[in-house]
């Protein structure tokens, strides 16, 4: 089973994206900012892609992108944002894949299952 | 009728003539030149009193003038109108009477004295109403009304030709003219001018008070006419390289190139001087006796090409002080430009806080509809289409795609960007990226050798990332092996930062290329090719080069900029 880390300070969204991707038939973890995914990521040996926000307090998203990018390099990494904004920013670049939220998962279960299946 | 003066008089030339048909008169000089305006008498004279009380400028004593060989012998002598140059027509008429005045030392010697003072005192005039004109067109007319005047320099037309460079050749562009185009034209203008007994600082003052009206047939006959100066043996060019006056004829006019000279102003002779400033030529003043078809003496010339002088330095001064006008207008018109665009700044500036705000707004209303619509989905999905909410849940997700895509129009509206770019030394930024990596063993391995300072506009975070991922490369691409020289340089407006390896430079220099497209990982290229967006961005770009060794040298380059106030 391939273990997904939802890293979202929305308690809503989490709930939302966990209720989804386990009945996908992923394990599902869950991290509230950026340090919390970071310590469990590091804690977890096994995960095999994250779902990332990137406005959060403390650590946000991109901050934690290029620790992830540095520490745990093949990782894979979808940055989730309800901003379009920061597909500007050039340290987005190093996500494999940038998603807008939408109340509409399917883009990004499919992008989960194609990340996975490389 | 110089011809029949000389016969008559001889050479005992004296110094100076009156001749009137009892109903014009003319004072001429020693030359034969009228040298005082002719006026129409009111009434024919009976006695030659009566025309010479007319004259006040000549002093007189003669009761019962004595004619000899038919003309009177008039004892007379200057005053204040000697040596003034002054041309004349003579109207009809068969019989002249042509007074000479006496031919004693005394008056000789008065004559000469009082032509060098008139000389003068044109120059002053001159120079004066230089000083009240208000523009170029005003210097111009006063230059050839000082020509033209009777009271002037005399001579029958003037035309001031100027330099300009037409198709990037120096050519001389016809200005201004100013004379009677025809001997009836000259009939009536010099009529005019001789009732009134107008002094030359009076026709300097009317010109300045008077409307330009540079529609005169003389005007037109100069308007467009354009002189090259090119070819060592044109005739114009020559005279305007060694700055010479001379007198030109038919004989040096008869040339095919100079065919619309003679068309429309004749085949002299005339007078070409020169306006020669202090910097450069400025144009030349062509006189001539056209109407007159009085000889023009080497005197006049002269005398012509010392008024010249003057006339030049102010001519100069004028077309830089209008050139320096241009440069002020294009300033000024570039400091609106720059106000109109600050103010369009700040203006932006306020939009983009507002846009920013209501972007904030819209994002932070997807969050919840996410979740909304996302839960509404999921539910959905569990239960049949029979059951009561089905088709509750089926309008919340519809009324949520609608939002949705509202809110996709709207912040694709409001969207914006927040680059920081700012003037940075270039060494600062490379120096700064070094240190980033001197925490390991190939941070320490990097050596920037420093240069003149090199500025450049960018975003420093961004920069120093780009940098940064790149000194990353090198340091792999090298495989820890030697020092690594980073040597920064100015060409040709853009920076160079040369990026070499101490150890097998020139396989460094190739594999750090080639990896920007095909690095051993998908992560490393999507990193150099973030570093190389950047760069572009900036319209930067990494290139290789073989240097004068034959060794390929990999290198950055982005474009300096000169930091402005």
């Amino acid at each position: 089973m391939k273990t997904i880390m939802i890293v979202d300070d929305e308690p809503a969204i989490r709930k939302l994206y966990q209720r989804e991707f386990s009945e996908e038939g992923y394990e599902v973890l869950l991290a509230a900012s950026g340090e919390e995914a970071l310590q469990k990521i590091k804690d977890k040996n096994n995960l095999d892609l994250v779902i990332l926000d990137i406005k959060m307090e403390g650590m946000d998203g991109l901050e934690l992108l290029d620790e992830l990018r540095s520490q745990f390099r093949g990782l894979p990494v979808i940055l989730n944002s309800a901003y379009s904004t920061y597909k500007n920013d050039f340290t987005s670049w190093l996500a494999d894949a940038y998603l807008v939220k939408s109340a509409d998962l399917t883009e990004l279960r499919e992008k989960v299952q194609e990340l996975l299946a490389v | 009728m110089i011809a029949m003066l000389e016969r008559v008089i001889g050479e005992n030339s004296p110094p100076g003539f009156i001749l009137s048909d009892l109903e014009w008169y003319f004072v001429l000089n020693r030359a034969g030149r009228p040298v005082h305006s002719g006026g129409r008498l009111n009434h024919s004279p009976s006695h030659i009193n009566d025309l010479f009380r007319k004259i006040p400028q000549i002093e007189y004593h003669l009761d019962n003038p004595e004619k000899s060989g038919g003309f009177y012998q008039v004892p007379v002598s200057l005053s204040d109108v000697a040596g003034t140059i002054y041309i004349g027509p003579l109207p009809g008429g068969e019989e002249f009477l042509i007074a000479c005045f006496n031919g004693d030392p005394t008056g000789k010697q008065i004559s000469k004295t009082h032509s060098g003072l008139y000389f003068l005192s044109l120059i002053a005039q001159t120079i004066r109403a230089f000083h009240d004109a208000d523009d170029l067109e005003d210097i111009l007319r006063i230059v050839l009304t000082g020509v033209t005047a009777g009271t002037g320099l005399g001579f029958n037309r003037a035309f001031v030709f100027l330099t300009e460079v037409v198709d990037a050749r120096l050519c001389l562009i016809g200005k201004h003219a100013i004379g009677p185009a025809s001997p009836e034209e000259a009939g009536q203008i010099w009529g005019k001018l001789s009732s009134g007994e107008i002094t030359l600082e009076q026709m300097f003052n009317d010109l300045l008070r008077e409307e330009n009206n540079g529609d005169s047939p003389l005007n037109r006959l100069i308007n467009g006419l354009v002189l090259s100066l090119d070819g060592h043996d044109n005739l114009f060019a020559r005279a305007a390289r060694e700055k010479k006056s001379m007198l030109i004829d038919e004989t040096l006019l008869c040339e095919p190139d100079y065919r619309e000279f003679r068309e429309r102003l004749g085949s002299g002779p005339m007078a070409f001087v020169p306006l020669v400033g202090k910097e450069s030529l400025q144009g030349v003043i062509i006189a001539d006796n056209h109407i007159t078809k009085k000889p023009i003496a080497k005197t006049d010339l002269q005398l012509l090409d010392i008024f010249a002088r003057y006339a030049s330095d102010s001519i100069e001064k004028f077309r830089l002080y209008e050139s320096l006008e241009g440069k002020i207008r294009d300033l000024e018109m570039a400091n609106r430009t720059i106000v109109l665009s600050r103010e369009n700044l700040l203006k932006a500036e306020r939009l983009s806080v507002l846009a920013e705000m209501a972007g904030q707004v819209a994002h932070e209303i997807r969050n919840p509809l996410t979740v909304i619509g996302g839960f509404a989905k999921s539910m959905i999905r569990k239960i049949p289409e029979t059951h009561e909410n089905y088709e509750n849940l089926n309008m919340i997700v519809e009324q949520v795609g609608r939002i949705e895509v509202a809110l996709n129009r709207f912040t694709s509206l409001v969207n914006y960007q927040s680059k920081n770019d700012q003037y940075c030394d270039l060494e600062n930024l490379i120096e700064s990226s070094i240190h980033l990596r001197t925490g390991d063993a190939a941070g320490r391995r990097f050596e920037l050798i420093k240069n003149e300072p090199i500025m450049i506009l960018t975003d420093p975070d961004l920069f120093r990332q780009a940098i940064f991922l790149i000194l990353q490369q090198a340091g792999a691409v090298s495989e820890n092996r030697g020092k690594i020289a980073i040597r920064l340089e100015k060409s040709e407006g853009r920076a160079i930062v040369r990026i070499e390896s101490e150890y097998d430079a020139g396989t460094f220099a190739e594999r750090l290329y080639r990896s920007f497209s095909s690095a051993q990982s998908l992560e490393t290229t999507r990193r150099l090719a973030v570093a190389l967006e950047i760069l572009k961005h900036y319209q930067g770009n990494i290139g290789l080069e073989t240097s004068r060794s034959n060794i390929p040298q990999f290198y950055i380059e982005i474009p300096c900029s000169e930091e402005v106030g």
